[in-house]
């Protein structure tokens, strides 16, 4: 395998669009990805379409991408299209990773789009609600709430962590989005807000949830040769790494550890870079206590450490190791099959310096990217974990 | 076309997707018979599971003749229960939901009744009994009937 680089990236507004659809979403993002690599669209041989729900939202269950793809006059070249639920475009980027780290190919365009609002709510909920297994848990009343709620309160009895250090994440979340012009939340809260602010599943509320809403984000990924014409300093993705739960059967993770430790360990790994070289994270807070247990899974503190790194503020922008600059997805917004791709592009403006109010000081030279999708059996349907470098 | 239904009974085409998955359960025609879960146990290791299989995890043996069908404890031990106050479409909120590990080892999900139920009451080791109730409405309001556990 050779090494590949990020050499475009691009990003919608994360919110709401009633007047724009996936089409119009996907151009804007395809385009910038491809100014800011320094290509053509003529140049791309291979693309990776990831999207969720539009089958359920607008009824294009099928060739999606091709579809899309077809705005900007892209054809005559492999297509494919993913879904992999909140992981949908970070498992299109890691087939474009493949792709050009095999040699298949030298220039690949991996994007990531979501449209959720459509004027019904109830059936934005529906399709949402098809991200686990609908026979013996989305029709008996589970949803990722009830799982989300249930790990959190497994973490309080096990470690001692708060509602309030769950809270406190939330706060840092939107702090940030506030300072980020493609989060769909830019506005602080406190965490007294936080707190009382609808109660959704004991112990989380409702200012502890990632919204519904819609964007778009695209990739180009290269050989280092092409991203070198462009710039001296190209971002490389030192691992890609995606998995699929295993099958605990609902035993879930106690008899198992987690599906996150797992992956990355197998990434700090194969990239020889370890949790201690980390300058930026992105993570999977689809509810803000995940948050917690997650740093722990990725090694940033041990076990059970996850309330204090917290409350030391070591996670803020300004901290040790900054988590979610970007506002994660509870201030970001999360557009389920764009959020992957999202999320790399927060880390790759980061490594370049290019994150406005919100860069990490001194430019860091490391970034992980986690991004959890679906549940199935007790755990995520996928999960993917990319670490990037400079 | 490839896939097309040429199936000249349209208006069967039109009737909604059966709404349970078959074969997760036996309601009791009478009161003699008491309702029971259908899980699968594999011959060879002994894993109980639900709902039935064809492969046991564990040994992942071709022959499929290595499982068969079981029915499952009635009682079981709450693992986790809790309430929930957002839901999919058909469900009132608040409503409480939880995981039943069964003495065959299998943990079993489901939504939870009982008196008086709160976020206190539902502490992992409560005893709770699979009954057969309604679970939720569908999109035409109909009552959805399966199993639920009653916590005890
Ligand atoms: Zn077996």
């Amino acid at each position: 395998m050779r090494e590949v680089a990020v050499s475009g990236v691009s990003m919608t507004r994360f919110g709401k669009y009633m007047e724009k659809g996936l089409r119009e979403l996907s151009a804007e993002v395809i385009l910038g990805a491809a100014n800011d690599a320094g290509i053509d669209l003529k140049d791309i041989q291979f693309a990776s379409v990831g999207n969720s729900l539009a089958g359920l939202i607008t009824g294009q269950e099928s060739v999606r991408g091709q579809v899309i793809l077809k705005e900007v006059g892209l054809g005559g070249i492999p297509v494919t299209n993913v879904e992999n639920a909140c992981a949908t475009s970070s498992t299109a980027f890691f087939e474009c990773w493949m792709a050009v780290a095999s040699g298949y190919c030298d220039v690949a365009l991996a994007l990531g789009v979501e449209k959720l609002f459509c004027g019904d709510t109830a059936r934005s909920n529906a399709a949402l609600a098809t991200c686990i297994d609908v026979d013996v848990e989305g029709r008996m009343g589970f949803s990722f709430l009830g799982w989300y709620a249930a790990e959190a309160r497994s973490h309080m009895e096990t470690y001692g962590t708060t509602q309030e250090q769950m809270a406190k994440v939330s706060v840092k979340s939107h702090k940030n989005g506030s300072l980020n012009p493609y989060a769909q939340y830019q506005k602080e809260v406190s965490i007294e807000e936080v707190l009382s602010s609808r109660p959704i599943a004991w112990p989380i509320t409702l200012l502890m949830c990632a919204p519904i809403g819609d964007g778009a984000a695209a990739a180009i990924l290269t050989s280092k040769d092409i991203a070198r014409r462009h710039t001296s300093e190209p971002i490389t993705i030192a691992s890609s790494e995606l998995t699929s739960g295993r099958i605990l059967d609902c035993r879930r993770a106690e008899s198992a550890g987690a599906l996150t430790e797992m992956l990355a360990k197998k990434s700090y790994e194969k990239s020889g870079i370890g949790p201690e070289d980390l300058g930026v994270v992105e993570l999977h807070d689809a509810f803000s206590p995940a948050e917690i247990s997650i740093y722990e899974d990725l090694g940033l503190c041990n076990r059970g450490e996850g309330g204090r790194l917290v409350d030391e503020g070591k996670t803020e922008i300004g901290g040790t190791i900054p988590v979610n600059t970007s506002g994660g997805l509870a201030a970001k917004g999360h557009p389920v099959g764009a959020t992957g791709i999202a999320m790399i592009t927060e880390i790759v403006w980061q490594l370049r310096g290019l994150a406005g109010k919100r860069q990490v000081e001194p430019r860091p030279k490391v970034g992980l990217v986690q991004n959890g999708g679906g549940l199935v059996a007790g755990e995520y349907a996928a999960d993917a974990i990319h670490i990037l470098k400079r | 076309m490839a896939g097309q239904d040429t199936s000249k009974d349209t208006k069967k085409g039109k009737e909604p997707l059966p709404f349970l998955r078959p074969g997760l359960f036996v309601a009791p025609l009478s009161s003699e018979e008491t309702p029971h879960l259908i899980g699968s146990r594999c011959k060879l290791c002994g894993r109980v599971f639900f709902p039935k299989r064809t492969v046991c995890f564990d040994c992942k043996h071709l022959d499929t003749s290595t499982m068969e069908e079981v029915h499952l404890s009635l009682k079981g031990k709450l693992h986790t229960g809790l309430f929930v106050h957002a839901a999919p479409e058909g469900f009132k909120t608040p409503y409480a939901i939880g995981f039943i590990d069964l003495p065959e080892g299998v943990r079993v999900f489901s939504q939870l009744v009982g008196e008086n139920l709160s976020d206190e009451v539902l502490t992992a080791g409560r005893e709770a009994e699979m009954i057969i109730e309604k679970i939720r409405e569908d999109e035409a309001g109909n009552d959805v009937v399966a199993y639920k556990f009653k916590v005890i």
